[in-house]
């Protein structure tokens, strides 16, 4: 009999139910969406690093997934308390009719379970689809190809939905019982009396506090864009707390502000519903102050998450054909006093290096005691100092010469350079010494090595000298050959490009390098081009699906949370809209004071957060700006589309239900 | 005198097929200009549904109701809500002022929404709170007032407009005797000196003498009709109670 009370309260109470129900669906498909990429990876043909980066993202999502977890619980407990809130009066009922508080608490139960399964089961069938499409994607960023398409199923990650969601259920149950516990009948039955008691701030203190909160925006403004998201020192603890102390005040006062502002254009304020639309806001964003930071807050870690990590990828992943030159770079370490070249000491070890290697340069780098400081101005080494622990002014720039940047030119297909005996050549491949380089070049800068005057008259080239994650190449230095004589390299390495194909040659290579190391006893690294490729692509794909699956998860509760408001909130004020009706307000004007205040709601903590997002993002460029140049528009339009489909999306069914809420509840009253 | 209100042979059926209840079976009546008229009646019989009709929040099932010389029965709802909002006020029992708004608010929104500068909403209210004795609370929020203060806001309200009818449903039911009196005189202020035509719907006999002529409505018609003419208004009191009891003991007087 409950079962059929809790059915029957779910199909009435559907409208209140829908946005509910829709995120809880949502949550679970993406929940389950991202658990299950490892075991779709069954049907891509993937190399060794692939597999070791998917179990690696496959962790990385079981840890957000907690943390997903926690969001969503909150957002659920959230929801929960709203619809009880809505339904006072019917619980007041049932325990008038002498229900004890017990099975009250019994029904909402069979109501959220069923609620529940019903989302959970719609989210998990959502899933499975989406992530069938979501393995084409995966494939694609890893750039191989799919062995056969398979429909699969992952149990593994509908037993961890399950729990996890099954988990927060249980949790809603203990908070739904305590709730109804709380309450008592009176206020049950006189629940849809005036909810809040208006507490009325003066507007005056509003307006000082909405300038006080601005200004501690700037300063937390101010000490992130110093700060560039580099240390987290003082610095970046005293920006987000006063960022967050500046939000939260600045949705404290906003509706104040609002209000005196308007109110002092009489012939705006007292024409067609404005006074009433203000009023209502500020009669409201008292309380919704807090859930307005929130959002805000949650808004700009979506933004904050798709944005910046799918410029990341840009960074670690920009374009392994110009990062990687070579099919493979062997790097040796700790000693560079071999007393002959690297390759002719390969040679010498008796391994075939030629049997593999269409070419093999040597690449020396040398220490000519020109340090960075001497060279560079302070803005490059301050803009570099970001981007690593060590003291940039203090490290010496690398000296490189002529004969081996004209073998690495030839082996890259580019032209080679001649110098005359006092002139000296600059090379980079970091955006960070740019300027510097630029006005050296123009200025003819002149340098002194060994006594003798050199001057730098071509222009400087872009260049990365060995293969790498990232470009490497901060400022070599190119010299005539004449200068090395009698010298000996602070660090030796040696480029490859192989005569067989990749997977021999790489194999070959990693062979020789193995023999080599235990032979001579060194520390060595080979870089090769494919496994860059591959490495890259995992990034890519551990960021952005990292970012997208946060990004995605703040951004529906956020609009959830937005939406249940407006929603109960409408439900609230249908009185308030009988009575405009009965004063002969026309629908034309009601439905423009809903869609306005509505609107206000879903765009402020929007507004904000964008604002919020435009200086933490270009902080975080200006620190990436050293490492490689950074283009975001395509993440912007990539991250508006997601708001404008999610946020937008939510923000019409709010709307649209509001409508309806305020409209039926009207003409069921004519009909009494 | 100019008539303001006709109402024709009306009549209104709720329900469907299986169950059909007659609200109002035929009702016909008229109210001059500067009448202040009062309808009584039992619960369920039709008055509340009566004062609906009229103020075209429900429309009738048959028969006509002309305000001034237009019929709202023929009237589409996008005329019908710059009708209501020209021609007619209205008075709850419930207040329902707006509590988001001062009471200054609550009486200039249905200036607002007809555009009138706010130099001249400034003016009107000032002119009409003095008269209705409410200047000290215009600045001040519904939940600051008393109920009393709240209803004559209400009655501000309902008349800023200078409508052409006045529509009270019930307004002293949620107001104690003090109160009721001091509205009852607002009233009174409201139909001789504004020379406001009112409709009040009431079953409080105390209420109700404070009106000119009294329609006695009962199972959906009119069952009588008491006019004050040179009576004070506790002699008319009596006499309305006599029709009350009349109407109260039915078994005897089987219609």
């Amino acid at each position: 009999m409950y079962f059929k009370i809790a059915l029957g309260n779910v199909r009435r109470s559907i409208r209140d139910y829908g946005v509910y129900f829709l995120t809880l669906t949502f949550g679970v498909c993406l929940f389950y969406v991202f658990n299950s990429i490892q075991a779709q990876s069954v049907m891509m043909a993937l190399s060794e690093t692939q597999a070791k980066m998917l179990v690696l993202l496959n962790n990385m999502m079981g840890i957000f997934s907690i943390f997903v977890c926690v969001v969503l619980g909150f957002l659920i407990v959230y929801a929960n308390n709203f619809l009880i809130r809505r339904r006072k009066k019917e619980l007041g009922l049932y325990l008038v009719l002498g229900m004890n508080k017990g099975t009250v608490a019994r029904i909402l139960m069979i109501e959220t379970v069923m609620i529940g399964t019903l989302a959970f089961a719609a989210g998990l069938g959502l899933g499975i689809l989406v992530s069938q499409a979501l393995t084409v994607v995966t494939a694609n960023l890893f750039m191989v190809q799919l062995k056969a398409f398979e429909f699969i199923i992952s149990f593994n990650a509908i037993v961890k939905s399950a729990v996890f969601f099954g988990g927060m259920y249980l949790i809603v149950l203990i908070f739904n019982t305590w709730v109804v516990q709380r309450y008592k009948l009176i206020d049950l039955l006189q629940g849809d009396r005036r909810n809040e008691a208006l507490k009325l701030r003066s507007i005056g203190l509003s307006a000082v506090l909405f300038l006080a909160s601005l200004i501690i925006l700037g300063c937390a403004y101010a000490l992130i864009l110093d700060n560039g998201f580099m240390m987290f020192d003082m610095e970046f603890a005293a920006s987000i707390v006063l960022g967050s102390i500046g939000t939260f005040l600045f949705f404290f006062s906003l509706s104040g502000f609002l209000l005196k502002f308007v109110q002092s254009r009489q012939s705006f304020y007292y024409r067609n519903l404005n006074m009433f639309v203000m009023r209502q806001l500020n009669s409201r964003i008292n309380s919704a102050f807090v859930s307005m930071t929130v959002i805000s807050i949650m808004l700009l870690l979506t933004i904050g998450a798709l944005c910046t990590g799918l410029s990341f990828n840009q960074v670690l992943a920009g374009d392994v054909e110009k990062t990687s030159p070579y099919d493979a770079t062997l790097y040796v370490y700790d000693t560079p006093q071999l007393g002959s070249s690297l390759s002719q000491d390969i040679r010498d070890q008796g391994l075939d290096l030629d049997g593999f290697a269409a070419e093999a340069a040597d690449l020396d780098l040398y220490d000519m005691a020109l340090k960075v400081k001497d060279y560079c101005s302070a803005e490059v080494i301050t803009l570099m100092q970001n981007s690593t622990s060590q003291n940039v002014g203090e490290m010496t720039i690398d000296f490189l010469p002529l004969s081996q940047l004209n073998t690495a030119l030839s082996m890259q297909s580019k032209p080679e350079v001649t110098l005359g005996d006092n002139e000296y050549l600059l090379t980079y491949s970091m955006n960070a010494a740019e300027s510097d380089i630029l006005k050296a070049v123009k200025e003819h800068r002149e340098l002194t090595v060994d006594g003798k005057q050199l001057i730098v008259s071509q222009p400087a080239l872009f260049l990365q000298l060995q293969n790498f994650s990232a470009f490497g190449n901060f400022l070599t230095i190119v010299l005539p050959d004449s200068y090395f004589v009698n010298k000996l390299p602070a660090s030796q390495s040696l480029n490859l490009n192989y005569k067989v194909s990749v997977e021999e040659g790489d194999a070959m290579m990693d062979d020789l390098a193995k023999k080599y190391g235990q032979t001579t006893g060194l520390a060595y690294n080979t870089v090769t081009r494919a496994e860059m490729f591959e490495a890259s692509g995992g990034m890519k794909l551990i960021l952005s699906y990292i970012a997208v699956y946060l990004g995605l998860v703040f951004l529906i509760a956020s609009a959830a949370i937005l939406a249940l408001q407006q929603l109960s909130e409408s439900a609230d004020n249908v009185q308030r809209y009988a009575l405009l009706r009965k004063i002969g307000v026309e629908e034309k004007m009601i439905r423009r004071s809903l869609f306005i205040q509505i609107a206000i709601y879903f765009l402020f903590p929007l507004a904000l957060a964008v604002v919020h997002s435009i200086v933490g993002v270009s902080a975080v460029i200006r620190s990436l700006v050293a490492l490689a140049k950074i283009d975001i528009g395509s993440q912007v339009l990539l991250v508006g589309g997601f708001l404008a489909l999610i946020y937008g999306g939510y923000f019409l069914i709010t709307y649209t239900s509001s409508l309806s809420v305020i409209r039926d509840r009207v003409q069921s009253r004519r009909l009494e | 005198m100019e008539t303001i209100l006709q109402v024709k042979q009306i009549e209104k059926i709720y329900g469907n097929k299986g169950s059909i209840t007659r609200a109002i079976e035929d009702i016909s009546f008229q109210v001059a200009k500067g009448e202040f008229v009062g309808i009584m009646g039992p619960s369920g019989s039709g008055k509340t549904t009566l004062l609906n009709c009229i103020s075209t929040i429900d429309n009738v099932t048959s028969g006509h109701i002309l305000i001034g010389k237009e019929d709202i029965t023929k009237m589409k709802s996008g005329q019908l809500s710059k009708f209501r909002r020209e021609q007619l006020g209205f008075i709850f029992q419930d207040f329902n002022l707006l509590d988001t708004l001062t009471a200054y608010e609550n009486i200039a929104l249905p200036l607002t929404i007809q555009r009138v500068s706010p130099k001249k909403i400034e003016s009107r209210i000032k002119k009409l709170a003095t008269q209705l004795g409410i200047e000290e609370v215009l600045k001040k929020y519904p939940y600051q007032m008393s109920g009393g203060q709240q209803q004559r806001v209400a009655c501000a309200r309902a008349m800023i407009c200078r409508p052409a009818l006045i529509l009270a449903d019930e307004p002293t039911g949620a107001l104690d005797s003090k109160a009721s009196r001091m509205l009852l005189n607002s009233f009174e202020v409201l139909n001789k000196s504004l020379e406001a035509t009112i409709l009040m719907v009431t079953h409080d006999a105390f209420t109700a003498s404070f009106a000119h002529r009294i329609l006695f409505i009962k199972d959906g018609r009119i069952f009588n009709e008491l006019i004050r003419g040179e009576d004070d208004r506790k002699t008319f009191f009596n006499r309305i109670i006599e029709v009350v009891s009349l109407l109260g003991g039915d078994t005897n007087n089987v219609l």
